[in-house]
C-alpha cells in the first residue's frame, strides 16, 4: 500500500466512523488501522470530537418562536386573501366586460347584416380586420400611469384603494409594463438613474399598507416589531450629497445646478417640493440663496439631481439609514443582509466611545439646540472632521467615516456646523409626536434662534421658518445610524434592499410619519444637499441665511 | 431553556407523517403549518444556534426560516422532504448570516478615528466568558469555540452529522451537495475540530 492510498483510506476515517463506507472500503480500512498506530490515534481522536458535539445540549426554541411565526404566516394569509379578493373583483370584471362586449359585437352584427342585407358576410374581409388595423391608442390610462403618477396616486387613494394599487402596481412590474419598458429604453445607466429604477420596483406590499391592514397589524403587535424607520421625518432613509467645490468656477455650477433642479420640474412633472424639511418652505429662491437643499421627496426627484450632478462635480453621495429596535441585535441581523457590495462600508455599528469622558459626554446634558442643527447634513460634520461630536450617533457617524479614502477627503474640506443631538424617541415623545416643537414656556426664544443660525465660516444648514427647539436630554441607545460611503454605486443595491426588508416586514415605516406627512411614502428619501465653499477664494454670492 | 439531550438526535420518525401536513398547509390550512413549525422548531433552532452561537440570531434565522418556507410551499414538490427543505433554508440562512456577520466585524475592527485613535470594538457575537467550573463545561465551551472557528461549509456539515445525527445522504440533500462532498466536509471539518482543540489544550494555545 503506497503512501497515497493510505491518506485516502485515513481521509475516510469519518466516513468509517460513521458507518458510511461500502464493505469493501471499510475492510480495507480496518486493515490501516491494524498495520497504522496514527490511523489508530486519529480514529480515536474523531471518534471523541463527534461523542462530544453530540453531547453537546441540545438547545430548544424559546416558546415564543412558533406563535410568532404563526402569527406572521396568519398576516400573510390576510394579504393573500386580499390579493385574491382583488384578483376575484378582476376577474368578474372582465367577465362581465367580456360579457358586455359580445352582447353588444353580437348586437352590432345584427345590425350590420340588417342594413347590409346583399353582402355576403363570409365572402368579405374579416370584420375585426379594421379594428386590428386600427392604430392603438398610445395615450396612457389611468391605470397604466406608473411611475411617480402611479404612485402619487396609492399615496392619496384611501388604504384599501392603497392595496388594490399597490398590487396592481406590482402587476403591472411583473407582466412587463410601460414603465419597464422605459426603463429599458433608458441607455445610459448613471448613479441617478440606477436610484430611479430602483423606485421602479414592485412596490412594498405592507408598508404603507398597515393602516389598511389594522387585524394584521394587531395581530403581530406581540411579535418580534419591525425595526422602525422614520418615527420621525428625519429618520425616513435619506441621501446626502456633499458637493466639494475645487474652485470658484465649480461652486457657481454646482449652484446653477442646484437652482436649476429647483426650477424645473422633474420629467414625470410630479414630485416637486414634496415635502420641505425643517417646516421650511421650500422655494427657488430659497436654495438658490442656500445653496442647500433638505427636502423629503420622491427618489425618482432625488435621482433628477444626482444625474445632474454626476460626473461633473466632486461630490459624496451616501445613504444614510435611521432604524430603532428594542432589540438591536435585530437591527444587526437585518443590516447584515443587506446587498453583499459596498456593505463593509455600511456597517460598523459597534464602534463606541473608548474613554471615560466620551462615555461622560454621551451622558451629559444636551446643549440647547436648535430644530436646524438637529437636522444639519450629517455630511457636513462627518466628513468636515471638525465638529465635535455629542452623541453616540454622532461618533459613529466619525468613525464611520474614517476610511483611509476618507480621512484623506475631509482633510481637503472645510469645517462643517456643530452638529447636535439626533431626534431620538424621547424627544420626539417630547414635541408631542412631531419632528419639532415651538419653544417652551420660559425658554429663551431668542437664544434658540440664534443658535439656530448656520455656521458662518462654512456653509451651514438651511436656514429655518420654523420655531426653534430644544433637544432633551435623552439615550439613543436604541437608535443606530448606518450608511454607506461607496458613492453612487452601490446605492440602488441599497434602497432595492431596503424596499425589500420592508416587503418583508422586517422594516415600516412608521405610521405616523404616514399619517402626518402624506407625502411621505415608501420610496421617499430625504435628500440632504450640502454644497461646500471651494477652499482658494471666496464666492461672490456667498450663501446666506434666509433669515 | 437548556435542555440536555442524551441520545443522539435522529432525522424524525414520522417524517412521512409531514406530507399530509404539507398538503394541507398548501391546502391553507395554517394549523397544519403550526404543527410543522411545532415539529422542527427546536431542531432548526438548535441547528442555527450552533451555527452561529447567538440566541437572537438563532431565533430571527429559525423565524425567517419557516416564514420562508411558508412563503415558498406552494411551490413545494411532494417528492421532497420538508424536513431536509427547512433545514436547507435556515443553514444556507445561518450560512449567509454569518459570512455578513464576519466581513462586519473585520472592517470593524481596521476601523479608526478621525484622530487616529483605533475604535473600540465591541463583538457581540464573541463567546461569553468561558465557563471554567467544571471540566465539562469547559470542554463545552472549547468546542463550541471550536466549532465557531471552523468554514461555514464545514461547520454546516459537522453539525448536520455530529449535532443533529444526519446521515450523509439526508446532508447531501440539505446542503445540495454530492454526497462525496459532504464526505470530505465532515472529515476535514472534525480534523480542522481536532486541530483547534489540541492547539487550545497546549500552553500557549488559544486561551
Amino acid at each position: 500500500m503506497d503512501s497515497t492510498e493510505r491518506k485516502s483510506l485515513i481521509a475516510d476515517l469519518s466516513a468509517y466512523l460513521d458507518g458510511e463506507l461500502s464493505e469493501q472500503r471499510t475492510a480495507e480500512v480496518d486493515r490501516v488501522l491494524a498495520e497504522s498506530d496514527e490511523a489508530r490515534q486519529i480514529l480515536r481522536e474523531l471518534r471523541s470530537i463527534a461523542s462530544d458535539l453530540q453531547a453537546l445540549t441540545h438547545i430548544k426554541a424559546p416558546p415564543s418562536l412558533a406563535p410568532a411565526v404563526e402569527r406572521e404566516a396568519e398576516r400573510k394569509i390576510l394579504l393573500a386573501s386580499h390579493d385574491v379578493n382583488r384578483r376575484s373583483r378582476l376577474f368578474s370584471l372582465v367577465t362581465r366586460t367580456s360579457g358586455a362586449a359580445a352582447v353588444i359585437l353580437a348586437c352590432g352584427f345584427g345590425v350590420w347584416m340588417v342594413t347590409h342585407p346583399g353582402r355576403d358576410a363570409t365572402s368579405e374581409e374579416p370584420l375585426a380586420t379594421g379594428v386590428i388595423d386600427q392604430p392603438a391608442d398610445k395615450s396612457p390610462g389611468p391605470a397604466d400611469a406608473g411611475g411617480f403618477a402611479g404612485r402619487r396616486k396609492e399615496r392619496s387613494a384611501p388604504p384599501d384603494a392603497k392595496l388594490a394599487l399597490a398590487r396592481a402596481s406590482n402587476d403591472r412590474s411583473l407582466n412587463g409594463s410601460s414603465q419597464d419598458d422605459d426603463r429599458k429604453r433608458t441607455s445610459s445607466r448613471s448613479a441617478g438613474q440606477r436610484v430611479a429604477a430602483a423606485t421602479s420596483r414592485p412596490p412594498v406590499v405592507g408598508v404603507p399598507l398597515r393602516n389598511a391592514d389594522k387585524p394584521a397589524a394587531q395581530s403581530s403587535a406581540t411579535a418580534s416589531p419591525p425595526v422602525v424607520l422614520g418615527q420621525t421625518l428625519d429618520e425616513i432613509p435619506s441621501v446626502s450629497v456633499l458637493i466639494a467645490p475645487t474652485s470658484p468656477e465649480e461652486y457657481r455650477v454646482a449652484q446653477e445646478a442646484l437652482t436649476n433642479w429647483a426650477s424645473q420640474p422633474p420629467a414625470s412633472g410630479l414630485g416637486r417640493f414634496a415635502a420641505p424639511m425643517n417646516g421650511a418652505k421650500a422655494s427657488i429662491a430659497r436654495v438658490a440663496a442656500t445653496s442647500a437643499i433638505d427636502q423629503a421627496v420622491d427618489l425618482e426627484r432625488a435621482a433628477d439631481l444626482m444625474r445632474v450632478l454626476e460626473g461633473r462635480l466632486p461630490q459624496h453621495v451616501r445613504l444614510t439609514v435611521s432604524a430603532r429596535a428594542d432589540d438591536m441585535d435585530r437591527v444587526y441581523a437585518i443590516v447584515a443582509s443587506g446587498p453583499e457590495r459596498s456593505r463593509n462600508e455600511a456597517l460598523a455599528f459597534d464602534a463606541m466611545p473608548t474613554t471615560e469622558a466620551e462615555e461622560a459626554a454621551d451622558a451629559g446634558e444636551a446643549p440647547a439646540v436648535a430644530a436646524d442643527a438637529i437636522r444639519a447634513p450629517a455630511t457636513g460634520a462627518a466628513l468636515g472632521g471638525r465638529a465635535t461630536p455629542s452623541t453616540m450617533s454622532e461618533k459613529r457617524t466619525l468613525a464611520k467615516t474614517s476610511s483611509d479614502k476618507d480621512d484623506d477627503e475631509r482633510e481637503s474640506l472645510p469645517a462643517a456646523p456643530r452638529r447636535a443631538r439626533p431626534i431620538t424617541r424621547g424627544n420626539e415623545a417630547a414635541r408631542g409626536g412631531r419632528g419639532f416643537r415651538a419653544p417652551r414656556s420660559g425658554e429663551d426664544a431668542e437664544a434658540l434662534r440664534r443658535a439656530s443660525m448656520p455656521n458662518r465660516d462654512g456653509l451651514g444648514p438651511p436656514a429655518t421658518d420654523a420655531p426653534p427647539a430644544t433637544a432633551p436630554a435623552e439615550s439613543d441607545e436604541n437608535v443606530v445610524t448606518h450608511w454607506l460611503l461607496d458613492g453612487n454605486a452601490a446605492l440602488d443595491d441599497w434602497v432595492g434592499w431596503l424596499v425589500d426588508q420592508a416587503a418583508q416586514g422586517l422594516i415600516e415605516i412608521a405610521e405616523r410619519v404616514q399619517a402626518q406627512q402624506r407625502a411621505i411614502g415608501d420610496d421617499t428619501v430625504r435628500l440632504r444637499v450640502t454644497l461646500l465653499r471651494p477652499p482658494a477664494s471666496q464666492p461672490t454670492s456667498a450663501p446666506q441665511s434666509k433669515r | 431553556m437548556h435542555v440536555r439531550t442524551k441520545k443522539q438526535p435522529q432525522p424524525p420518525a414520522d417524517a412521512d407523517g409531514d406530507a399530509a401536513l404539507v398538503s394541507a398547509a398548501q391546502a391553507g390550512d395554517a394549523s397544519a403549518f403550526a404543527a410543522l413549525v411545532s415539529r422542527y422548531e427546536d431542531r432548526v433552532f438548535n441547528t442555527c444556534y450552533r451555527m452561529c452561537h447567538h440566541h437572537a440570531d438563532a431565533l430571527d434565522l429559525t423565524q425567517t426560516a419557516f416564514l420562508k418556507a411558508f412563503e415558498a410551499l406552494p411551490n413545494f414538490k411532494s417528492d421532497s422532504r420538508f424536513y431536509t427543505w427547512i433545514y436547507r433554508i435556515a443553514v444556507n440562512l445561518t450560512i449567509s448570516k454569518r459570512r455578513a456577520a464576519r466581513s462586519r466585524a473585520a472592517l470593524s475592527l481596521d476601523r479608526r478615528r478621525p484622530d487616529g485613535r483605533r475604535i473600540e470594538v465591541r463583538d457581540r457575537r464573541r463567546d461569553s466568558a468561558p465557563e471554567r467550573n467544571t471540566q465539562r463545561r469547559e470542554l463545552r465551551g472549547r468546542l463550541q469555540n471550536a466549532l465557531q472557528a471552523l468554514d461555514e461549509e464545514f461547520r454546516a456539515a459537522v453539525v448536520l452529522k455530529d449535532i443533529e445525527g444526519f446521515d450523509y445522504a439526508a446532508i447531501a440533500e440539505i446542503l445540495e451537495v454530492p454526497p462525496g462532498t459532504v464526505k470530505s466536509r465532515i472529515h476535514r471539518g472534525r480534523m480542522m475540530l481536532r486541530k483547534l482543540l489540541r492547539k487550545e489544550e497546549s500552553p500557549r494555545g488559544l486561551d
